[in-house]
């Protein structure tokens, strides 16, 4: 009996040691921060000189802020490109392969493998590849008597989507082709009986069926462009030319980095971190709204 | 004959679009390597073959690059810097999120949900908001400068989704198998290593190579966080290597190869864990 009062006894503490390891180093290096971030977002703080508190000031400023709303717009902009080429092309490739017999699975890895390279060196690959005068695609124009085109100039937004398109869409394509599986072949073949049509099928079985799938890739983009975004565009174009492709990370980093202004920047990142949340949250009830019934 | 070959040969018509189908892909592939098969073309050739042309083949290839690179004492600082950093870092995780994520996923105790929510931050706030909140408070605990200070925010920041693999693997294992060692005699402790922690070794496995690759692999904060050179971890070195080599392309594409060298053959030797993270849709959020 006695043993078995110490066993109950030990277990009471026993979860919380395990747990707490993770997350003292969590406490100090994430909760801690975030909420250091909330407190500097309430001030005007060189990073020299103590902070001075000026309550919503930085945030009433950046209403004002005429770079802010170019920041919002370029990230708006490079949302909706990115959506616009890489959900279609993830899934024209997950359908085709998942039509594939032989090979599918090498071509599925072919197509991830930009995804596993650092952010750092898919930049500096692509700004050799952008080169005007030594760059393969200023090359090949040249054969035709064409003058190179001025990718990260004016073009500098574009070439950024395709650089991320290039990175990102085998992530996609592999997130639809599982979303794809996972539809059961009994609806597949029900459907075949109204039509021959594979377009049609397509359209009516699993388009409609893989909506989950493609709210996550969805997601999944729109939160990478106010966060990881930031690796191949400061490598690439520092947010430049002029403004350009100041996406709302460069201009919190350029706030805090290039101006000086803490408080400022940490504001930017506050707004950041509640948008994100606000997409986070409308999946989420989105989900909790209805089940897919198979 | 087996299934696929009869739908195969099932009418002209499909044969056609089976295909045109692989010539797309096949297409598509060629396009999507092209940059990376340039590039090493690029950092076989010497300065002069470039220069002359620097887009065909390497006629007389050369690994001198390569050689100058793994005889350059800094860039072998750097990648030991890497190495270090990302090592020390992926053992923690594998630690501590095998220790939380056995607690969240098969113990009972209150406050549970709160504390799962807790190690779930990281995974909806990105790392690049804390920039300069951690730059404060890596000073405030005077580790400014050391390496503590990226491995400690590495540590932190992986562990969101760390643990919630590994909750995942060991909710996998079927109950029988707890409620019998602890009949036998076991305490928690030791039915967490003695029995449990076994049935997850692949499991651990994935999420040392996922947490491998966003580590070895981080430069913000890493850029941020590190003002010395003799501490800048290789994707730091690599963002400045185009203004030290100048117009020397082979050396940097040699460069960028080595330092994805790690992850491509991580990459290569275990396609599958790559595939199943990836449709699992937990993806590469840390970077």
């Amino acid at each position: 009996m006695h043993r078995k009062a110490g066993s109950l006894a030990n277990r009471r503490w026993v979860p919380y040691l395990f747990i707490a390891p993770g997350l003292v180093v969590l406490f100090l290096f994430y909760i801690l921060p975030a909420l250091v971030g909330l407190g500097v977002s309430f001030t005007s703080w060189d990073g020299l000189r103590p902070p001075v508190y000026i309550g919503l000031g930085n945030f009433i400023a950046l209403f004002q802020d005429p770079n802010f709303y170019n920041s919002i717009l370029v990230t708006a902009e490079y949302a909706i490109l990115t959506l616009v080429t890489q959900l279609p092309l993830a899934l024209l490739l997950a359908y085709l392969l998942s039509q594939q017999k032989r090979g599918s699975k090498i071509f599925r890895a072919i197509f991830f493998i930009p995804q596993i390279l650092s952010l750092v060196a898919v930049g500096v690959l692509w700004s050799l590849i952008y080169d005007p005068f030594n760059g393969p695609p200023a090359r090949i124009l040249s054969w035709f008597g064409l003058g190179p085109i001025d990718w990260l100039g004016k073009y500098a937004l574009l070439s950024l989507v395709l650089t991320s398109t290039w990175v990102y869409f085998g992530f996609h394509m592999v997130l639809q082709l599982a979303g794809m599986s996972a539809i059961p072949s009994e609806l597949y073949d029900s459907a075949r009986l109204d039509t021959s049509n594979s377009l049609k099928v397509f359209f009516r079985v699993t388009l409609p069926l893989l909506r989950e799938t493609l709210l996550i890739s969805t997601v999944l983009m729109i939160a990478g462009a106010f966060s990881y975004s930031i690796g191949i565009t400061w490598v690439l174009t520092r947010g430049g030319p002029l403004n350009a492709t100041e996406l709302l990370p460069i201009f919190m980093y350029k706030a805090a980095f290039s101006d000086h202004q803490f408080g400022y920047s940490s504001a930017v990142s506050i707004i950041m971190v509640l948008f994100i949340a606000l997409i986070v949250g409308v999946v989420v009830w989105w989900f909790s709204r209805e089940r897919i019934e198979y | 004959m087996t299934a696929a070959d009869m739908t195969f040969t099932h009418t002209g018509s499909s044969r056609i679009k089976g295909y045109l189908r692989l010539v797309f892909l096949i297409l598509f592939s060629l396009v999507t390597i092209y940059p990376i098969f340039w590039l090493a073309t690029v950092a076989l050739k010497d300065n002069r073959q470039f220069v002359q042309d620097p887009l065909g083949l390497p006629l007389h290839p050369t690994l001198a690059s390569f050689k100058a690179l793994l005889t350059d004492p800094a860039m072998l600082h750097y990648a030991f810097n890497s190495i270090l950093v990302t090592g020390v870092a992926v053992l923690a995780l594998l630690v501590f999120s095998s220790l939380a994520g056995y607690a969240l996923g098969r113990m009972e105790f209150p406050g549970k949900n709160v504390f799962f929510m807790i190690y779930m931050t990281s995974q909806w706030i990105p790392l690049v908001t804390l920039i300069i909140p951690l730059l404060v408070t890596i000073q405030i605990y005077k580790i400014y400068g050391t390496y503590e200070s990226l491995i400690l925010p590495y540590i932190a920041s992986g562990l969101g989704l760390a643990t919630f693999m590994i909750r995942g693997f060991f909710r996998s294992i079927p109950q029988e198998l707890l409620d019998s060692a602890r009949l036998d005699g076991c305490n928690e402790l030791q039915a967490f290593y003695k029995v449990m922690l076994p049935q997850i070794q692949s499991g651990l496995a994935v999420v040392a190579i996922i947490s491998f690759i966003n580590t070895w692999n981080e430069y913000f904060i890493a850029l941020t966080l590190i003002s010395k050179e003799e501490m800048y971890t290789l994707p730091v070195a690599i963002s400045t290597l185009s203004s030290i080599f100048g117009t020397d392309w082979p050396r940097l594409g040699a460069a960028l190869f080595l330092s994805t060298l790690p992850t491509l053959l991580l990459y290569i030797f275990f396609t599958d864990v790559f595939m199943n993270s990836a449709s699992r849709s937990a993806g590469f959020g840390g970077r």
